[in-house]
C-alpha cells in the first residue's frame, strides 16, 4: 500500500526512495518530494487538527502560504514547530508529527470546541472571559493557552547552529519563475553582478508545475537549462532553497538559507544561514498565490487550491484523489482539468460560478456553469460536495481556485499601500515600491505568462542599463498566450455552515460579518478583532478573500474597503538565525589581558567587565573563600608591594602643537601648564555639567600627551574627543590614537614597590623619590634595554608605580616581576583587591560616575577652573547642579564595627520608616576594609558633606539588613596622602 | 647588563592552521606605525616620503609600496596613514621615521594590532560569513584596505594576493578573530 | 542603512555611532557673558522636531573615526546628503 497516489514521472527521482515517519507511522517518498507530496502520495490527507475548533485540516497548497500542513519536524531538542509541509524538502529519516491535537489525529479531544463554535464567535475572547473580574489572569487565560496555540517547543537549548554572511550584488532578483528567470537572463548578459533567490529548491516557480511550453520544450526543461545557463556566468549568484524575507533602508534585504540538500542530514553544518543581501537594484518576481472561495465546510481535507493539484500531478507525480472535481471563477481553474486528463484521469465535475460558456472541453467530466459549491460532506476526508443547483457530486478531491493574489508583499515593506485591479480582481503593487525596488511578471499583476516573462525580460535589461551596464539585444523566451479571465467570487450563502476565510486561525465569513455589524469597519480592527490573517501564514490566503467579505457586507468598493499592508518577515524567521553563531560565549568576543595566559597558571579566578576578562582575585591553595584571598592581597599590597593588570584601562597618545589647549578644553580642571614629565588627575565633565570620567594625563614631551580613562569609558571618551576635536575645534593641531593594546601596563603598589622596581629599571635611570617625585612620568628602559614607560600614580593610595612595555613583553614582564618582587613577598591582585584599597581611599569610580553626579556631588568641586571654557562649565554652574541639599557623595562606615554593610542599600532617618519619601540616599559601593577591621562604604546622601560625624540607618530590605552607620569622609586611609610620597 | 630579560611573544603564538582550500596563520614579520599628517604639513610630509623611499600618500582604501617594496602604506584615514612594513625590532617607530625623513608624527601600533592571513581559493567564501565589505575581486582590488567590524570586532582587512587577505584586529580580541574564522571554515567547508 | 561615506563610499550603518543633530557644532562661545546660561542651555536641550530633512552626527566608530553629517529625512530615511564634520564645522566659521 505504499505511495498510491504516486504515479509516473515527475520532476522527482523515483529512483531514489527517502524513509520518513509521520506521526511514528513509517513511509516512503522519493528524492525531490517535499514532505507534503510524499504525504499525498501516501494517500495522508488529513495532517492535523485547526488552531481553534480542532476541525480535521487537510493540505490546501505546495507553497510557503499553507495554513493548514505545518507540523513538528524532528524530536528531543532539534523539534522545529509550526514547519511548513509544503516547504520542507524529504530526506531520509526525517520524522514529522502533526500538531493541535490531544490523543490521535483522527479522533481529537479537543475536538468537543467544534461543536461549542456558535460560542466562539469574533471577539468571543473579548466577550466570554472579561468577568468575573480576576479570573482572566489565574483562569481563562491558563486554559486557553493550553487548549490553543499552534505547536509545542521542545524547551531544550537548539542544538542546530546557524550562520550568518554578507552578500552584494547590483541586483537582486527575487522568485526564480519565469519571470525572475527572464529577468536575469538579460541582467546577467549585461554583466551585472546577479543574486537570484528562490525560496525553493528547484528553481523555475510554476514552471515547474505547469505544463506551458516555452521555446519548444517543456516549461520545466527550459527552467533547468536557464538556471543552469545563469550557474555557469561569474557574476551570477544562484541561491536557492532561500526565502528573502524582508526589505530595508537603502537596498539591504535579507534572506534564509536552509542547509543544502545534500546536507540536510548533517547536524554539523549550520541549519540556516542569515544572509544581508546588499543591493543596489531589486526585482520582484514573486509570482502569486491563489486564493480560496468562501462556501460551506469547505476546510475538509481533500480541499486544496487547484494550482496545488497541478502541483502534485505534475512536479511530484501525485494524484491527490481518485475523484477530483474542480470549482472556480477564473480560467485558471480549468488547468487542473486538464492536466488531470492529460495524466488519464477522468474528472469528475467543473463547476465554474461565471455565467459563460465552458473555457474547454473536459472529456468524462460534468460541466456546471454559473454554479456554486454550497456544502461538502465527510469528516476526515471529502466524500461528496453539494452544489447551488441541488446536485451531490461524490468526489475525494475538490480544486479551488478563486483566483491569484500578486505576492507584492515587499513592496510594502516601506509602507506602499497596494491598490485595487478589478480587471484581475486583486490587489497590486502601488507606485512607491521600497527604493530600488521594481516589480515583474505576476507579482506585479501581469498574470499571462507570455506577457510575464516579456516583462522580465526588459525589466532585467531595464534595470541594468540604468546601472550603466551595456545590454545587448536579445529575444524573450517565448511561450503561446493563454488569456486569464477572472469574475470575483468571495463565496456563496451557506446557511448555517461555516465557510472558512483564514484556515489557521479558523476565522468564518460569518465571523467577519459579526464583526462588520458590530461596528469594526476598518480592516485593521477586523484583523485585530477576528485575528483574520495572523500566525505563521499572514494571512497569504486569506487576505484578500476577507476583503472581498467585508466589501460585500458594507456594500462599498474593494478600494473603498482598502487592505492591510505587510512588514517582514515574509515567513517565520526563527530567532536562532537571527543569532547566527553569537550564542553563549560568542555572545560578544571576549579580550585577554597581557596577563591572562600567567594569570591562568596561577588559577586566578576572572570576571567579565565589558568584554574584557580580568584576574578578580587570585587564590592560594587552602584559602577556601574569596575574602580571605582579598584581605590578603589588601594587606600585601599595603605592607609590601602587589602588582595588577591595569591594561584594559583606555590609554590615548595624543600629539600635535595643540595639545595642551585640547586638553584645557576636555578636562575641568587646568591643563594648560602641565611640566613635561609630570601626570595630572583629570575630571571630564559631559557638556551638561555631569561628570562622564576620570583619568590621568602624562604629558611626555611638549607636543606628546598621553591619556588614561576607565576600562569602561575607554571607547566613549576617545569618540567624545574626537568629537571635539573634529566638529567643536577643528583647527586644532591634534592627533589622537588609542594605545591601550600597544603596551600592557602594570600598577606595582606599596611601599616596597620602587626598591622592585629598581631591579627592573636599567641603572641609567633614575626613580629615587627626588628624581621621580609622585606624579612623575617618563621613559624609561628596563631589563637591559626594552624601552618602557612609567608613571608615578597611585589608585590605591599607596607608593605606586604604573609601568608600562610594548604588549609583546606584557607576559614576559609580570614573570619577571614576580620574579624580581621574590624577596619582598609580591603578590598579584585583582579587581576585587583594586576595588578595596580604592575605596578605602575614597575615588570615585562607576558607582559614582552614575551619570547623575556632578564635580560638586563628588567633592570635587574645588577643582574646577573658573578661568577657562571647557566642555560642561557654563551649564555645570547651574544653580540646580551646585545646591547644598542635592546627593553628596560621602563615606559611611558602620558604628557598631561588627556590623555588615551592603552596597546598594538606601540610608534613612535612625527612626524613620523604610518607605521612598523617607528615602535620603544609597550606598553605593561598599566593601570590607582589611586595613580597618570593618565594612566602609561610599555613597550619596542629601546634603551629604555638611552631615559627617551624623548617624543614619543603611537600610537593605532586600537582604534584610539594617545597620546604624555614620557619615563620615570617604577618604578612610591615609586621608592626607603621606604615603604616596614617600 | 640586566638581571632580567623580557622575552616576546605575538598574539598568537604563531598559529596557523591548513584547511581544505584556505590557509589561516598570524603573521608575524610586520610592523605597524601610524603616521599622522598635519594639515598643513601633509604636501611637505608626501615630498619627503617621495624622496626618501618613493613612497606617495595613496587614495582612501587604497595602499602605495615604497620603491624597495619593503613599506606599504595603508590610507584608512584622511588625515593618518598606517605603514605596514617588514620589521620585527622593538623600535618601529624610530626605525621608520629615519626611513622616512619627514616631519609628521610616529605612533608605534605594531603591539596594537593581531595580524591573521586568511588565503587560498576558498578565502572568500570563508571570509562572506563575518565580513561585511564587498571582497569581490573587481571591487576590493589587490592593495585595497579597509576598516570595519567583524563579529562585534573592529578590523582591518588588507589584500595582499590574489587569494590572500590579512586580517588586523586589536591584539586582545586575536583569540576571538581567531575563533571566528575557524568557525567560518567550519560552515563552509 | 547605508550611509554614503564621502570618502569611502557606501557603508553599512552598523559601522557607525549616532549622536545627534548638528546643533551640537553650534557650541557657544560666549561663556564669560552673561547670556551664556541661556545660549549652553538652548544649544544643550533644544531641538527642532522636523518632518522632513534633518542634519545629525554619526561617528564612523569601525570604520576611519571621522565624524559625519548625514542629511536624512526622518520620513523616509532617504540619505541625501553625506559630508565630514570637520568640513562642515569649518564652514560654519569654527576653527581653534
Amino acid at each position: 500500500m505504499s505511495q498510491i497516489n504516486r504515479i509516473d514521472g515527475g520532476l522527482i527521482d523515483q529512483e531514489k526512495v527517502l524513509n520518513f515517519t509521520f506521526n511514528g507511522q513509517i513511509l516512503k517518498g522519493y528524492e525531490g518530494d517535499t514532505l507534503a507530496s510524499a504525504l499525498l502520495a501516501n494517500n495522508k490527507h488529513l495532517i492535523g487538527r485547526s488552531f481553534k475548533y480542532h476541525r480535521p485540516r487537510g493540505i490546501v497548497t505546495a507553497g510557503s502560504e499553507e495554513p493548514n500542513a505545518i507540523m513538528e519536524i524532528g524530536n528531543g531538542a532539534y523539534k522545529e514547530p509550526n514547519t511548513r509541509a509544503t516547504v520542507t524538502q524529504l530526506y531520509n529519516g526525517l520524522e514529522a508529527n502533526s500538531q493541535n491535537h490531544k490523543g490521535p489525529l483522527s479522533f481529537d479531544f479537543m475536538a468537543i470546541t467544534d461543536f461549542l463554535s456558535p460560542l466562539l464567535g469574533a471577539g468571543f475572547y473579548y466577550k466570554t472571559f472579561m468577568w468575573p473580574k480576576g479570573f482572566w489572569e489565574k483562569f481563562y487565560e491558563p486554559a486557553i493557552r493550553k487548549s490553543a496555540g499552534l505547536g509545542t517547543l521542545s524547551t531544550e537549548a537548539d542544538p542546530d547552529t546557524y550562520d550568518k554572511g554578507f552578500r552584494h550584488c547590483d541586483i537582486l532578483i527575487i522568485g526564480a519563475g519565469a519571470t525572475g528567470l527572464s529577468a536575469a537572463l538579460t541582467a546577467a548578459n549585461s554583466g551585472a553582478k546577479i543574486i537570484l533567490a528562490d525560496e525553493d529548491f528547484l528553481m523555475g516557480g510554476r514552471l515547474n508545475s505547469e505544463t506551458n511550453e516555452i521555446d519548444g520544450m517543456a516549461g520545466s526543461e527550459w527552467a533547468k537549462k536557464t538556471v543552469a545557463k545563469l550557474g555557469a556566468m561569474e557574476n551570477v549568484t544562484l541561491m536557492s532553497d532561500t526565502t528573502v524575507f524582508g526589505a530595508y533602508d537603502h537596498g539591504i534585504y535579507g534572506a534564509i538559507e536552509n542547509r543544502a540538500s545534500e546536507a540536510r542530514e548533517d547536524n554539523d553544518k549550520p541549519r540556516q544561514v542569515n544572509w544581508r543581501i546588499y543591493t543596489k537594484r531589486a526585482i520582484l518576481c514573486a509570482g502569486a498565490t491563489e486564493r480560496l472561495i468562501a462556501f460551506g465546510n469547505n476546510d475538509r481535507p481533500g480541499i486544496m487550491f487547484a494550482s496545488a493539484v497541478r502541483t502534485y500531478l505534475n512536479r511530484f507525480a501525485v494524484a491527490t484523489g481518485q475523484r477530483i472535481s474542480v470549482y472556480t471563477n477564473n480560467d485558471d481553474g480549468w488547468k487542473t482539468a486538464k492536466d488531470l486528463n492529460a495524466k488519464g484521469f477522468r474528472v469528475a465535475a467543473v463547476i465554474d460560478s461565471r455565467s459563460i460558456s465552458p473555457v474547454m472541453r473536459v472529456p468524462g467530466a460534468e460541466i456546471y456553469m454559473a454554479t456554486d459549491v454550497v456544502d461538502t460532506k465527510g469528516r476526515r476526508a471529502l466524500k461528496s460536495i453539494q452544489l447551488s443547483n441541488g446536485k451531490s457530486i461524490d468526489t475525494d478531491t475538490l480544486a479551488v481556485s478563486g483566483g491569484w493574489n500578486p505576492n507584492l508583499h515587499f513592496t510594502c515593506h516601506h509602507r506602499g499601500v497596494p491598490k485595487w485591479n478589478e480587471e484581475i480582481a486583486s490587489f497590486v503593487p502601488d507606485s512607491s515600491p521600497p527604493v530600488g525596488m521594481s516589480v515583474a511578471g505576476r507579482a506585479k499583476g501581469t498574470m499571462v505568462l507570455a506577457d510575464a516573462i516579456i516583462e522580465g525580460h526588459n525589466q532585467g535589461s531595464c534595470v541594468a542599463a540604468d546601472l550603466g551596464y551595456k545590454t545587448s539585444e536579445s529575444k524573450p523566451a517565448s511561450t503561446p498566450v493563454v488569456s486569464y479571465n477572472i469574475s470575483a467570487n468571495w463565496g456563496v450563502p451557506s446557511g448555517k455552515n461555516r465557510a472558512w476565510v483564514d484556515f489557521q486561525n479558523d476565522v468564518t465569513a460569518k465571523d467577519i460579518k459579526l464583526a462588520n455589524q458590530e461596528g469594526f469597519k476598518s480592516v485593521e480592527h477586523v484583523k485585530r478583532y477576528t485575528t483574520l490573517g495572523m500566525a505563521t501564514d499572514q494571512g497569504k490566503t486569506a487576505n484578500v478573500l476577507a476583503i472581498g467579505i467585508m466589501a460585500e457586507n458594507m456594500g462599498q468598493t474593494m478600494e473603498d474597503t482598502g487592505t492591510t499592508i505587510f512588514r517582514p518577515p515574509y515567513v517565520p524567521v526563527a530567532i536562532g538565525a537571527f543569532a547566527g553563531r553569537r550564542r553563549g560565549m560568542e555572545f560578544y568576543p571576549t579580550r585577554y589581558t597581557p596577563s591572562h595566559n600567567w594569570s591562568t597558571e596561577q588559577n586566578a579566578i576572572f570576571v567579565e567587565v565589558g568584554m574584557w576578562y580580568r584576574s578578580q582575585w587570585f587564590p592560594l591553595p587552602g584559602e577556601t573563600h574569596w575574602r580571605q584571598t582579598v584581605d590578603r592581597e589588601v594587606r600585601q599590597t599595603r605592607s609590601s608591594v602587589g602588582i595588577c593588570d591595569v591594561t584594559t584601562l583606555g590609554k590615548i597618545d595624543i600629539k600635535g602643537e595643540d595639545v595642551s589647549e585640547f586638553l584645557n578644553k576636555v578636562y575641568a580642571n587646568a591643563f594648560a601648564k602641565v611640566p613635561v614629565g609630570k601626570t595630572r588627575y583629570g575630571l571630564m565633565l559631559r557638556e551638561d555639567g555631569i561628570a562622564m570620567d576620570d583619568g590621568t594625563a602624562a604629558r611626555m614631551s611638549e607636543n606628546h600627551f598621553v591619556m588614561t580613562t576607565t576600562t569602561a569609558n575607554a571607547v566613549s571618551v576617545y569618540r567624545h574627543l574626537q568629537f571635539c576635536h573634529q566638529c567643536l575645534w577643528p583647527d586644532l593641531d591634534v592627533h589622537m590614537i588609542s594605545v591601550t593594546e600597544q603596551y600592557a601596563q602594570y600598577a606595582v603598589a606599596g611601599p616596597n614597590s620602587r626598591k622592585l622596581l629598581e631591579k627592573i629599571v636599567d641603572p641609567e635611570c633614575d626613580i629615587s623619590n627626588e628624581a621621580f617625585p609622585y606624579m612623575a612620568a617618563g621613559e624609561i628602559t628596563v631589563c637591559g634595554g626594552t624601552a618602557a614607560r612609567l608613571f608615578r600614580i597611585s589608585f590605591s593610595g599607596e607608593l605606586a608605580y604604573e609601568i608600562a612595555v610594548p604588549t609583546r613583553y606584557g607576559d614576559s614582564l609580570m614573570r619577571v616581576l614576580m620574579e624580581a618582587g621574590e624577596e619582598f613577598n609580591v603578590i598579584p591582585y585583582g579587581t576585587e583587591a583594586l576595588g578595596v584599597m580604592r575605596i578605602e581611599k575614597g575615588h570615585a569610580a562607576g558607582p559614582e560616575l552614575n551619570g547623575q553626579t556632578s564635580a560638586y556631588d563628588l567633592g570635587m568641586g574645588g577643582m574646577i577652573s573658573g578661568k577657562k571654557d571647557f566642555i560642561g562649565y557654563t551649564l555645570g554652574l547651574r544653580e540646580e547642579l551646585q545646591r547644598d541639599d542635592r546627593m553628596q557623595m560621602v563615606g559611611f562606615k558602620p558604628v557598631n564595627t561588627s556590623d555588615l554593610l551592603l552596597a546598594g542599600s538606601h540610608l534613612l532617618g535612625l527612626r524613620d520608616k523604610a518607605t521612598t519619601e523617607n528615602d535620603q540616599g544609597w550606598i553605593s559601593s561598599c566593601i570590607y576594609s582589611p586595613i580597618l577591621g570593618h565594612y566602609l562604604g561610599i555613597g550619596f546622601i542629601k546634603g551629604g558633606h555638611n552631615r559627617k560625624g551624623e548617624n543614619v540607618r543603611a537600610v537593605d530590605l532586600v537582604r534584610g539588613n539594617d545597620v546604624e552607620v555614620e557619615i563620615c569622609s570617604p577618604h578612610f586611609v591615609d586621608p592626607e596622602g603621606e604615603r604616596l610620597r614617600v | 647588563m640586566s638581571d632580567y630579560e623580557l622575552i616576546k611573544e605575538s598574539p598568537l603564538g604563531g598559529a596557523e592552521h591548513e584547511f581544505d582550500g584556505v590557509t589561516v596563520a598570524e603573521v608575524i614579520d610586520q610592523s605597524l606605525v601610524m603616521v599622522a599628517l598635519p594639515r598643513d604639513r601633509a604636501v611637505d610630509i608626501e615630498s619627503a616620503m617621495g624622496e626618501s623611499c618613493g613612497l606617495s600618500i595613496p587614495a582612501m582604501g587604497q595602499s602605495t609600496k615604497s620603491s624597495d617594496a619593503s613599506v606599504t602604506l595603508w590610507r584608512l584615514q584622511k588625515n593618518q596613514v598606517l605603514a605596514y612594513f617588514s620589521y620585527d625590532g622593538d623600535d618601529a617607530e624610530v626605525n621608520l621615521a629615519e626611513r622616512f625623513d619627514a616631519p609628521a608624527y610616529y605612533t608605534d601600533q605594531s603591539d596594537t594590532w593581531g595580524m591573521i592571513r586568511v588565503s587560498g581559493e576558498r578565502s572568500r567564501d570563508v571570509l562572506e560569513r563575518i565580513c561585511p565589505i564587498d571582497l569581490d575581486p573587481s571591487v576590493f582590488t589587490l592593495g585595497s584596505v579597509s576598516r570595519t567590524v567583524m563579529e562585534h570586532i573592529g578590523t582591518i582587512i588588507f589584500r595582499d594576493g590574489d587569494d590572500s587577505y590579512v586580517l588586523l584586529t586589536m591584539r586582545s580580541f586575536s583569540r576571538s578573530m581567531l575563533h571566528a574564522i575557524e568557525v567560518s571554515v567550519k560552515n563552509v567547508l | 542603512m547605508i550611509i554614503n561615506h564621502p570618502l569611502l563610499g557606501p557603508r553599512d550603518s552598523e559601522e557607525f555611532v549616532y549622536l545627534g543633530s548638528t546643533d551640537l557644532i553650534d557650541r557657544p562661545t560666549n561663556w564669560e557673558k552673561s547670556a551664556a546660561a541661556e545660549d549652553f542651555h538652548q544649544y544643550q536641550y533644544i531641538r527642532e522636531n522636523i518632518a522632513g530633512d534633518i542634519q545629525e552626527l554619526w561617528y564612523h566608530e569601525q570604520g576611519d573615526q571621522s565624524w559625519l553629517v548625514v542629511t536624512r529625512s526622518t520620513l523616509t530615511h532617504e540619505i541625501s546628503n553625506v559630508e565630514l564634520a570637520q568640513d562642515f564645522s569649518r564652514v560654519k566659521g569654527r576653527g581653534k
